[in-house]
């Protein structure tokens, strides 16, 4: 079945399109989910969440990007929203020199995606969005700020704070590799 | 989206874009089976919207039905009572005559004790009522009631002389008379006997009558009452009125969320009440007792008035709403939302004040105004989410009865009345 009719047999709700669709894209989009998301649970409920929007809301869908694309972004917000709730609580500040650099170079080859993913959910959630979004995503500061309804100057401070403490847990990381090999 | 400007990427942000850029992570299948369940149907959200309206309806409907039922029981619900001739003869209707039984001139007023014990009130009674008022409606009551033990006894008295005849007895509306919850000032005064007289308690035979004057001659305040138990007699003339403070309401509220905008809560209410009261009396009471001076029979009276006294009715009002919500503003942590609804509000407890210290205790009617009444609520909520299930609120409210609030002080005047306050809250959302 093409994404077209996949496509035209969601908006009139036809069972069997919603499950190909799903099939196709639910295994990126749990891992999108992931990084946004400090447990796996937490990120199949983001995902479970984004679905029963994307199939509620497909009418909606212009065909300006890819379907997956579109997904991807249904995927990226219900996890800010969720996040979001926690940053009520512990609100984002800025944080140290928004101009760290560390020209240390690191290969993340070396590490698997389990590793990585690991890595990233053990941010705090305001590092743990800012990363995403830059980093991953490709958003400037200004369109996170906007997002996150932050300043620019935190999502730049909180950015460099996530880069440190990856940074740190990938050296720690391969300094235990290295220990280990002897 | 705009992609940030390349020369501000390195090396480390390219290499953690590779390393996620066709990842995957296969979700269990329980996912795809609630995705289903929530899409198709039998959703929890749907299920949870059903629940909150079939509830709330169901809530509606017995509230409104309960406090119908206790004001039908309250409201004068004709008896029909059969004498124990009927099982011998035919009934048959015998008409009431037409009798004007209240009707008293001023010269028969101040009749002493009658040594026959002939309790039949005498015939050339009238009644001059003053214009429409709360004393009026009280005076009415108050009349009508005697009548009906009038009219009651003559017709029992016709049965035993004419055989067998079909009663039709309307029971007596428990009466909040508000002229005889005002005390004396004076020790010197014996209020028993208005107040038996206002109760109607004791008395075995029609020789209670009541009137109302346009105005009394010693005083500027209307309307007058004069009632009379035998041969004793009491007058009074009153102003008062009451005026609500505006009421302050703390409570919480559960909200549940429907779906575009709208969301369905209930919740519990505590507010104060207080209505403070002022005005003037003066009353005049005769016992009965009489002198005799040179030929003529001058009767015992003695006379109480007070001007200016107040008085303050405290009561708290414990309320249930159940109201359907729309969100108009939501910014950051502020949320606008109008609510309308209706709610159940149970009156209790009050505490009576008076400038009038001595005779408050003796109030027998202290514990009167109590009472459940329905009353249709709308407010305007603004919120401060301090919590991500949680709100500070506060709201202006307004509240309109919509079944009677028979007991309430304010509804002297009107059955149905308006409220305005303003709630403060915890709201949780679910």
């Amino acid at each position: 079945m093409s994404e077209k009719d996949l496509i035209e047999g969601c908006i009139r709700g036809k069972r069997k399109a919603q499950q190909l669709l799903y099939e196709r894209y639910a295994a990126n989009m749990l891992a999108v989910a992931a990084r946004y998301s400090k447990s796996l649970e937490e990120a199949e409920d983001v995902l479970q969440e984004a679905f029963i929007k994307v199939f509620q809301k497909m009418n909606t869908y212009e065909g300006k990007a890819t379907i997956g694309a579109w997904i991807k972004r249904i995927v990226i917000n219900t996890a800010l929203n969720n996040q979001r709730k926690k940053l009520y609580e512990h609100p984002m500040e800025e944080v140290g020199d928004s101009n760290y650099k560390d020209e240390q170079d690191i290969l993340l080859s070396d590490f698997s995606f389990q590793e990585l993913l690991e890595m990233i959910q053990a941010l705090p959630v305001g590092c743990q969005m800012v990363f995403n979004l830059y980093a991953i995503e490709g958003y400037a500061h200004k369109e996170i700020a906007e997002q996150l309804q932050i300043s620019e100057g935190t999502s730049k401070s909180q950015y460099a704070r996530a880069k440190k403490l990856l940074k740190a847990q990938l050296l720690a990381e391969e300094k235990k590799a290295y220990e280990k090999a002897g | 989206m705009k992609k940030p400007d390349k020369t501000s990427r390195t090396q480390f942000e390219d290499q953690w874009q590779a390393a996620f850029d066709q990842a995957s992570i296969s979700p269990s299948p329980s996912v795809w089976n609630n995705i289903e369940q929530e899409v198709h149907g039998s959703g929890k959200s749907r299920k949870m919207i059903a629940f909150w309206v079939t509830t709330g309806l169901a809530a509606c409907i017995s509230i409104l039905t309960s406090i119908q039922t206790m004001e039908y029981l309250k409201t004068d619900a004709p008896l029909e009572y059969e004498d124990t001739f009927q099982q011998q003869a035919i009934a048959r209707h015998t008409p009431l005559q037409e009798e004007n039984v209240l009707s008293l001139k001023e010269s028969t007023f101040s009749t002493s004790n009658n040594a026959s014990g002939d309790h039949n009130p005498p015939s050339q009674y009238q009644t001059i009522y003053p214009s429409a008022s709360p004393v009026h409606n009280n005076v009415m009551a108050l009349t009508e009631e005697v009548e009906e033990e009038i009219r009651i006894e003559k017709v029992l008295r016709q049965t035993l002389q004419d055989g067998p005849t079909h009663l039709a007895i309307t029971k007596p509306q428990p009466r909040r008379n508000v002229i005889f919850s005002m005390p004396p000032q004076t020790d010197a005064l014996p209020m028993s006997a208005s107040v038996v007289t206002a109760q109607g308690t004791g008395s075995t035979s029609p020789t209670l009558f009541s009137r109302s004057l346009e105005h009394s001659a010693s005083s500027d305040l209307v309307p007058v009452e004069e009632s009379y138990f035998n041969d004793q007699r009491s007058s009074i003339a009153s102003d008062h009125e009451y005026e609500r403070s505006l009421t302050f309401s703390i409570g919480g509220r559960i909200t549940k969320a429907i779906g575009k905008g709208f969301s369905v809560q209930t919740g519990l209410d505590y507010t104060a009440l207080s209505y403070n009261g002022n005005g003037s009396y003066l009353l005049k009471h005769q016992d009965g007792s009489h002198s005799t001076l040179e030929g003529h029979q001058i009767n015992h009276s003695s006379v109480a008035s007070s001007d200016g006294y107040t008085k303050t009715l405290r009561q708290q009002r414990i309320a249930i709403p159940v109201e359907v919500g729309y969100n108009l503003l939501q910014r950051k942590r502020l949320h606008l939302n109008a609510y309308a609804g209706i709610s159940t509000n149970v009156l209790l407890d009050q505490q009576f004040e008076t400038s009038l210290e001595e005779q408050v205790k003796e109030n027998p009617f202290e514990n009167e105004f109590e009472g459940v009444y329905a009353s249709a609520t709308g407010s305007l909520e603004l919120g401060y989410q301090f919590h991500p299930k949680a709100l500070l609120t506060v709201a202006p409210y307004a509240q309109k009865a919509i079944t009677n609030v028979t007991e309430h002080p304010i509804t002297i005047e009107e059955q149905k009345p308006s409220f305005y306050g303003i709630s403060l809250g915890l709201k949780i959302l679910l």
